[in-house]
């Protein structure tokens, strides 16, 4: 049982994540319509490629764009979430050991402390944001339950791997049941609002090339100011 | 005998406009709606064609955070009813009618209406405050058409539809009476300006000028006072005789092929006439129409018009630049004046700084509205809502939020260098009863401080 | 659009409810005599160091019939103190060789810690309680 979930179930899970990731990928880009959308796709690539690219780079960035600057508790508990759901995943160090075991990627490691302060921090956004979700009008208006479905899909890993850390005399079974969400997470992933792991590339490049190519990229002297 | 006025077809004869003219407010119209019989194995076929994987991802991944309920000015106005957020707003409606795979019956038809064109004036502001940039305006643009092409659409937007389609303009003009009326124009400054002409269909002139058909039916003037700047900048200027109106109803009312006849009706112009640039008047919609959605419409694939089209306010800012039009600093605007960016050219086009350049030039104190530029809010009546009845009440609610955005800027003017811009400030000032703040557009202004040239000739009247 | 989230917070309840009662059931006693990891000498400490249960290791062995060649290798001087071949890996292989040798045989014999158990063999207790009693 451990064998299994640790071995063939980890790498299905790794294997249903690439591959579910990247059919999403390509059924957003084939189903893309010039026409449609009324954006000249294939033209202006000198202003539609720094417009992808800026659109990208400036939502990364904390503070980097208007929307996040006027929404600044919001945008805080979104990147605490998120440094650690994309740093910790990848670069704790017992992952890496895994990872370089297993598939032979090896990748540096963070600091121990350093990961231990971003899953507290991933795993404090995820309640605050829970919070939010119950206590805002208007998110009240908006929840549905695939919103509920991802933060619970992230809380668990971050939950039972913190539980593990503790290294308690449970160690053992938090590790199980931390495998096991985070291949529920993989495994689900591309089927749920957990595919904008992705798709936010895809849809900020898109509306990126659209303001670029089409509404005003060419006037305006630069990319969008977002 | 009561006539079936609401239909899934378009207008497209004289009779049709007038019969549901006669329909005061369209009563009868609205009440037929209500029993319209939805085509749902249409409806299902229309939404699998044309609904791709840009806008599903969009409904799909939107996360609900919430971030886009802020950038709405109906959300703004409306104490924060979590209803007007734009993701619930959009879910509720295109997002529902997918998930039915257009199961729906025409009451669910007549809510998605009411969404899209009572609580939505596709600004696309919304698009610039989401993290996935999900741009919920282009989302409710496409859901009007859909609702067009089922008939669903308010009977000011069927008419505006019909307009379009029978007479080529916005408005019963034809092109007797558009040429009639740049003839009276022209002897109606002939004392002033006896050297104006207003050239019609001049082949290879430098600049073809098109306009809002509006102006030649109630604000004449305006084509006289183009004439005078096309005249004081020694511009070779000429007007078509077809394909002169560059505003679009269509679009506002979601009839893409009302829109495509449109745009291909003044690039024929271009063909004819073979000017080297196209200038459109002070309108916002109409430049989206014809320059940034047109191409696409009339097919063309760089998205580029055949020949550079310039909105208004660029034309000016260039004369302005190169000393064409000078201002006399006398005549500046003295009192503390503001700017309305339009959306349809501003955000949607990028011309915030042409019209900024154009502020430098005639006004003493100029202050910005905050936010402003590709930020700024829509003027509260955009996307047609100035002009449909049943939205009234919606639209006035709307319009506090830019009223209070002008407040607080102190001005004493805004210029406004767009119809429905112009329009939605007008009725503001007039529903909240503000009598200390004038609006205008740009071209009497500048005729009133310009200087006129040596050359020109120019009698003072008395 | 709104609904009731109760049923994934129910979930979420049973979840960890389940997940303390499999941790509760499952306590391990350490108790016997362990040896410390000592070759190779990792100066990164990015981990506890292991300290090995030596004891437990040779009685499994024993009731197999092995002896110590299982671990040890046997060189021109005797008995080699380090785990098989570890000395002839390269530096930066010997982790990964250490890591990959001792979990293999626990899968094949399905006992013992797996590569996924990390604190299991880098215990940060059981190093502080050898580190008090030096």
């Amino acid at each position: 049982m451990l064998d299994f979930i640790t071995g063939p179930l980890f790498v299905i899970s790794l294997v249903i994540f690439t591959v579910g990731m990247l059919a999403r990928v390509v059924l957003y880009v084939r189903g893309l319509d010039w026409r449609l959308e009324r954006i000249a796709y294939r033209y202006h690539t000198d202003r539609s490629i720094p417009g992808a690219l800026a659109s990208i780079f400036k939502w990364l960035i904390p503070g980097g764009t208007d929307g996040w600057r006027t929404q600044p508790v919001a945008t805080t508990l979104f990147f605490l979430l998120h440094f650690g759901a994309v740093l910790v995943p990848l670069f704790l160090l017992g992952h890496t050991v895994l990872l370089e075991r297993y598939v032979g990627i090896s990748l540096p490691s963070l600091p121990g402390t350093l990961a231990d302060i971003l899953s507290v921090l991933s795993l404090a956004a995820i309640l605050l944001l829970a919070a939010r979700r119950m206590a805002s009008p208007a998110l009240r208006q908006l929840n549905s339950r695939a919103d509920w479905f991802i933060l619970l899909l992230t809380f668990l890993p971050f939950a039972t791997g913190l539980m593990a850390r503790l290294d308690t005399s449970a160690y053992q079974s938090w590790m199980v049941l931390h495998v096991l969400s985070g291949e529920l997470f993989l495994i689900l992933a591309p089927f749920t609002k957990l595919s904008h792991i992705v798709l936010f590339f895809l849809s900020r490049a898109q509306i990126g090339m659209d303001f670029a190519i089409k509404r005003g990229g060419a006037t305006r002297g630069g990319a969008f100011p977002w | 005998m009561s006539e079936l006025l609401c239909t899934p077809t378009p207008i497209t004869t004289k009779e049709g406009i007038l019969n549901l003219l006669k329909d005061k407010g369209g009563a009868q119209y609205y009440s037929q709606m209500k029993e319209m019989k939805v085509d749902q194995a249409a409806l299902a076929r229309d939404l699998e064609q044309t609904c791709k994987s840009r806008t599903r991802t969009w409904l799909d991944i939107c996360a609900h955070c919430a971030m886009c309920a802020d950038s709405c000015f109906f959300y703004r106005t409306n104490n924060n009813d979590p209803t007007q957020i734009p993701s619930y707003k959009i879910q509720a409606t295109l997002g529902e009618l997918l998930r039915r795979k257009g199961k729906v019956d025409a009451a669910f038809m007549i809510k998605c209406m009411d969404a899209a064109w009572g609580k939505c004036t596709c600004c696309n502001r919304c698009a610039v405050y989401c993290p996935h940039g999900i741009d919920t305006g282009v989302m409710f643009s496409y859901l009007r058409g859909i609702l067009f092409k089922h008939g669903f659409i308010p009977w000011e937007m069927k008419i505006g539809s019909g307009m379009h389609r029978v007479y080529g303009a916005q408005m019963d003009v034809s092109e007797e009476d558009w040429l009639e009326t740049c003839e009276w124009m022209v002897e109606e400054q002939q004392e002033e300006w006896p050297d104006l002409e207003i050239p019609v269909e001049k082949e290879h002139a430098d600049v073809m000028y098109v306009l809002n058909a509006r102006e030649v039916k109630h604000y004449p003037e305006d084509i006289a006072l183009a004439a005078i700047l096309f005249h004081v900048t020694d511009t070779n200027w000429t007007v078509p005789r077809e394909g002169w109106e560059n505003t679009s109803l269509t679009m506002f009312a979601g009839d893409w092929e009302g829109c495509a006849q449109n745009v291909k009706r003044i690039y024929a112009a271009v063909e004819r006439i073979k000017p080297k640039v196209v200038v459109g008047t002070e309108c916002g919609h109409a430049h989206r129409a014809t320059v940034v959605e047109g191409p696409y419409w009339a097919g063309r694939e760089s998205g580029d018009p055949p020949v550079r089209f310039m909105h208004y306010v660029e034309w000016v800012a260039e004369m302005l630049r190169t000393g064409k039009i000078k201002i006399d600093p006398a005549k500046k605007i003295k009192v503390p004046c503001t700017l309305q960016d339009s959306c349809n050219y501003v955000r949607n086009h990028g011309l915030g700084m042409a019209t900024r350049e154009i502020m430098s030039y005639i006004a003493e104190d100029f202050r910005e509205m905050s936010p402003k530029s590709d930020h700024n809010f829509c003027c509260g009546g955009g996307g047609g809502l100035n002009g449909i009845g049943i939205y009234r009440q919606e639209r006035n609610v709307a319009l506090t939020n830019k009223l209070e955005q002008i407040r607080a800027t102190g001005a004493e003017m805004v210029i406004t260098p767009c119809h429905n811009c112009w329009d939605a400030i007008r009725d503001m000032m007039e529903v909240y009863e503000e009598h200390n703040i004038k609006w205008s557009f740009l071209k009497p202004l500048l005729v009133d401080m310009l200087i006129i040239p040596p050359h020109i000739r120019h009698i003072a009247p008395e | 659009m709104r609904e009731k989230h109760i049923g994934f917070r129910t979930i979420l309840t049973s979840l960890l409810f389940l997940a303390l009662g499999m941790a509760l059931s499952s306590g391990v006693a350490f108790g016997e005599e362990r040896i410390p990891f000592t070759y190779p000498a990792f100066s990164a400490k990015k981990m506890p160091p292991v300290f090995f249960t030596h004891d437990q290791h040779i009685a499994y062995l024993e009731d197999k019939g092995q002896d110590c060649t299982a671990c040890h290798q046997m060189t021109d001087e005797g008995l080699s103190e380090t785990f098989l071949n570890v000395r002839n890996v390269a530096p930066g292989k010997q982790m990964d060789y250490l890591h990959a040798t001792c979990t293999e045989c626990h899968v094949k014999l399905a006992k013992g810690p797996r590569l996924v158990d990390c604190r299991v063999c880098h215990s940060e207790r059981i190093a502080s309680e050898y580190a008090a009693k030096k």
